[in-house]
């Protein structure tokens, strides 16, 4: 399917933070999907079949852990990248994200949105 | 008869001549002296052996009663003895007296004798003397010599069984009394006042009919030179034994004898530790004595017996104390104390630890240890040759268990709690044993764990609005949502720095904060110095050639391979190094030194920079301090670098430090222990 734009699932309960993610991403031509927790974080990874989750950990009702350890379950879903930014930056909180399956992990306040963006790309080659 | 031509009035007969010959010659020739009294003891006749023996001539003695020469105590015993001997015929009498020699000294002689009053021929009472002073003193001074020896081995024994010492010192004294026939026999204790030392009569012994001096007041702190005994006091504290009797005593040491009854005395001083204790002593209240060689000698070995024992009984009062000390701290303590045998069996629990574990000492002694509990790593059973005790009974190590190292005890009546412990090994009773100590951590447990989502929940909470603005900075600077004239791009350029360095600064008060509360998990890995560094600088090149400013290292062989967590060691690494590239000038120096030490390797960063001002040098390492030339050059830094680097240091057990002199550089040094420590207790 030539053309169509490359979907990008963002969990994020933060407005501000998804709003960047939002303008930036569009900017690259991506098509971007937002949901609130890891709940409608899960649904609309089924729904919509997005090719990247950049996926929040702190989150209300269900966490990010919650959503990696679904996805996990559910081998239609374990192909999809999952790409972890949070403010979490303590090391048992990245270990355990590794482990549940999370292909990166950023710590938020230590990056540029530029340098995500580039990161994001090259998974989506 | 023989003795004829002295005494006319006794018959003789001529055919008695030859016999008389024979008598004379036997007499005259005998070794004792032999005397011939009338039945009112008058010398009637003796041979010429008593010039020999006592000194006297035959002319002068005879016709004198013979009790002008019995020592006068001796009279009544004597003529007691001749009573009896006139009441018995032929039945000879043996008695022992004293005799004055004509020198004036008593000679001790043991006279045999036999009634020959009704013998025409005699007419008298025949005595035999002979001297046995040598004899008699030969044998009584081995009689009290046994007396004393055997007074002596008995007190040894007591003093070494007994519990009592006032009952050892009394057997003591009565020992020796009877075995020395004393009226008194005592020890003073002394007790040094000043200069001087005074003196208490505090244990005793007394002959029959003799008073206790006990409660006398004249000998309760006496001061024996105030007393008129100044010789005494003298002789005594130089460790010397004092003999003095009234006959050869001075007028007022006389005084002070008569005063107590006393005729003769001997003291001999008694010295515990090398230091005058005390001093014990004899008085006879009846005779002037003169102390034999004999006696002073072993009346010395009881007075040293007692200086020792005062010395042992000390010691034993002051283990006694440290016993009751250590009982005291042990029984006290808060952290509960188990001793553990070599066959791993509970020897000792204090009542902390009963507590603790829920199991009372005398059920829990002789149970093997892992009988009382089972030790949980998180929650799953450490096996039990991994268990602290066990491992410090068959290796000998001391071990540590912290916190973090996650360890529970599970008691036997099942509760779970975590633990810190210590444990050493200890000899104890001729075993090697297992010393622990350990502390129920629960509540500091719960301290740390609300600790630990403080930083969690601060470090998010603290980066969500950061990260905010700095992307939405970010943004505006780099045009993405519209682009902004130069002086608008460079205001967002300043909100994009601000956020960037209130992160770092955060970052590293976590990071501190962590440390501190020692959370900072360490992995251990090999760590090859020269591709570290390499890949440091890499990293940090722009901050060196931007101000041209040469970089060397140089690593000692030996230290080759280094033992340490990688990610930390690389903080304080970029730490260091940040600061040298920052205040070091353009154009200047930095090198970096991995050298190998006794027991540790040392890293040292020295730069060309602008130094450390002696007035701050002892802050350099306070949170948010900043030398003040540092605070000039860049005004923007946190002051937490050092400080952190410092905790990050000591965390692995190793030192950091600085030489530097202001406008000519630093060199800042820190140090990692050569055995990184296996994590204890896992």
């Amino acid at each position: 399917m030539a053309g169509k734009s490359k979907k990008v699932l963002v969990i994020e309960d933060d407005e501000l933070v998804s709003r960047v993610y939002g303008i930036k991403l569009q900017q690259e031509g991506l098509e971007v999907i937002m949901a609130k927790d890891g709940e409608e974080g899960l649904q609309k990874t089924m729904s919509d079949k997005p090719d990247l989750v950049l996926l929040d950990l702190m989150l209300p009702n269900k966490d990010g852990f919650w959503y990696l350890e679904e996805i996990s379950k559910k081998p239609e879903l374990k192909q999809v990248p999952v790409i972890v930014l949070s403010n979490l930056g303590q090391k048992v909180d990245m270990d355990k994200a590794t482990e549940l399956g999370a292909k990166d992990y950023f710590v938020k306040a230590d990056s540029s949105i530029g340098g995500i963006v580039d990161k994001i790309k090259t998974y989506l080659k | 008869m023989w003795w004829s031509k002295n005494r006319n009035q006794l018959k003789s007969t001529d055919q008695d001549s030859g016999q008389e010959f024979y008598w004379r010659a036997l007499l005259e020739n005998s070794l004792d002296l032999v005397v011939v009294l009338d039945a009112a003891g008058k010398i009637i006749y003796l041979t010429p052996q008593v010039k020999r023996l006592f000194g006297y001539e035959v002319a002068e003695t005879t016709d004198k009663n013979i009790s002008e020469f019995i020592h006068p105590e001796d009279r009544g015993r004597v003529a007691k003895t001749i009573a009896d001997g006139l009441l018995v015929k032929d039945k000879p009498q043996i008695v022992e007296f004293r005799l004055r020699h004509k020198d004036g000294s008593w000679r001790v002689v043991e006279a045999i004798g036999a009634n020959f009053l009704d013998n025409v021929a005699v007419g008298g009472l025949i005595v035999s003397i002979r001297d046995v002073t040598d004899r008699s003193r030969a044998e009584e001074a081995a009689q009290r010599r046994d007396a004393i020896l055997e007074a002596l081995g008995f007190a040894a024994e007591r003093f070494l069984t007994t519990a009592s010492w006032r009952k050892s010192v009394e057997n003591l004294l009565e020992q020796l009394g009877t075995a020395t026939g004393v009226s008194h026999a005592y020890v003073f204790e002394g007790e040094r006042v000043g200069k001087e030392m005074l003196f208490t009569i505090n244990y005793e012994w007394v002959s029959r009919g003799i008073g206790s001096r006990l409660n006398d007041p004249r000998l309760t702190r006496l001061s024996l030179s105030q007393m008129g005994l100044g010789r005494l006091d003298k002789e005594l504290m130089s460790g010397r034994v004092v003999q003095l009797s009234v006959g050869s005593a001075t007028e007022e040491e006389r005084k002070v004898l008569e005063g107590f009854e006393v005729k003769s005395l001997l003291i001999i001083p008694v010295v515990a530790e090398h230091e005058p204790w005390g001093f014990i002593g004899l008085d006879d209240h009846k005779n002037e004595r003169e102390w034999s060689m004999l006696e002073v000698g072993s009346l010395k070995a009881a007075a040293d017996l007692l200086g020792a024992s005062v010395a042992r009984l000390r010691l034993e009062k002051t283990i006694e104390e440290e016993r009751d000390r250590a009982d005291a701290i042990i029984s006290s303590m808060s952290e509960g104390l188990v001793v553990v045998g070599s066959d791993e069996r509970v020897i000792i629990l204090n009542p902390a630890a009963e507590r603790m574990l829920q199991i009372s000492a005398a059920e829990a002694t002789g149970r093997r240890w892992s009988e009382v509990i089972t030790i949980l790593e998180g929650v799953e059973e450490k096996p039990q040759p991994a268990w602290p005790v066990m491992r410090t009974l068959k290796d000998g190590v001391r071990v540590q268990v912290e916190l973090r190292d996650n360890l529970y005890y599970r008691t036997r009546a099942g509760r779970t709690f975590p633990v810190v412990m210590a444990t050493a090994p200890l000899q104890f009773g001729g075993m090697n044993t297992a010393v622990l100590v350990f502390r129920d951590m629960t509540e500091e447990k719960k301290i740390d764990e609300s600790r630990s989502n403080f930083i969690a929940i601060a470090s998010h909470q603290l980066r969500s609005p950061l990260t905010t603005i700095r992307w939405y900075a970010e943004m505006l600077s780099t045009g993405d949502i519209g682009k902004l004239d130069k002086l608008q791009k460079e205001f967002a350029e300043r909100i994009l720095q601000g956020a960037t360095r209130m992160n770092e600064v955060i970052k590293l008060l976590l990071a501190l904060t962590k440390i501190e509360s020692g959370r900072t998990e360490m992995e251990l890995t090999e760590i090859d110095p020269r591709a570290f560094l390499a890949d440091i600088l890499k990293e940090m090149e722009h901050d060196f050639v931007d101000k041209r400013i040469r970089v060397a290292s140089v690593i000692d062989p030996k230290a080759a391979q280094i033992v340490g967590d990688a990610s930390l060691l690389r903080q304080v690494v970029i730490n260091i190094l940040g600061n040298a590239a920052r205040y070091t000038p353009a154009e200047g120096s930095v090198e970096i030194r991995v050298g190998s030490d006794p027991g540790e390797v040392v890293f040292s960063v020295r730069d060309t920079g602008i130094g450390i001002p002696d007035a701050d040098k002892p802050k350099i390492f306070q949170k948010f301090f900043r030398a003040s030339n540092a605070m000039r050059l860049l005004p923007d830094g946190s002051g937490l670098g050092l400080a952190f680097a410092k905790s990050l240091v000591e965390a692995w057990g190793g030192r950091i430090w600085f030489e530097s002199k202001e406008k000519q550089g630093t060199i800042f040094y820190f140090s990692i222990p050569l055995l990184q420590l296996k994590k204890d207790g896992r």
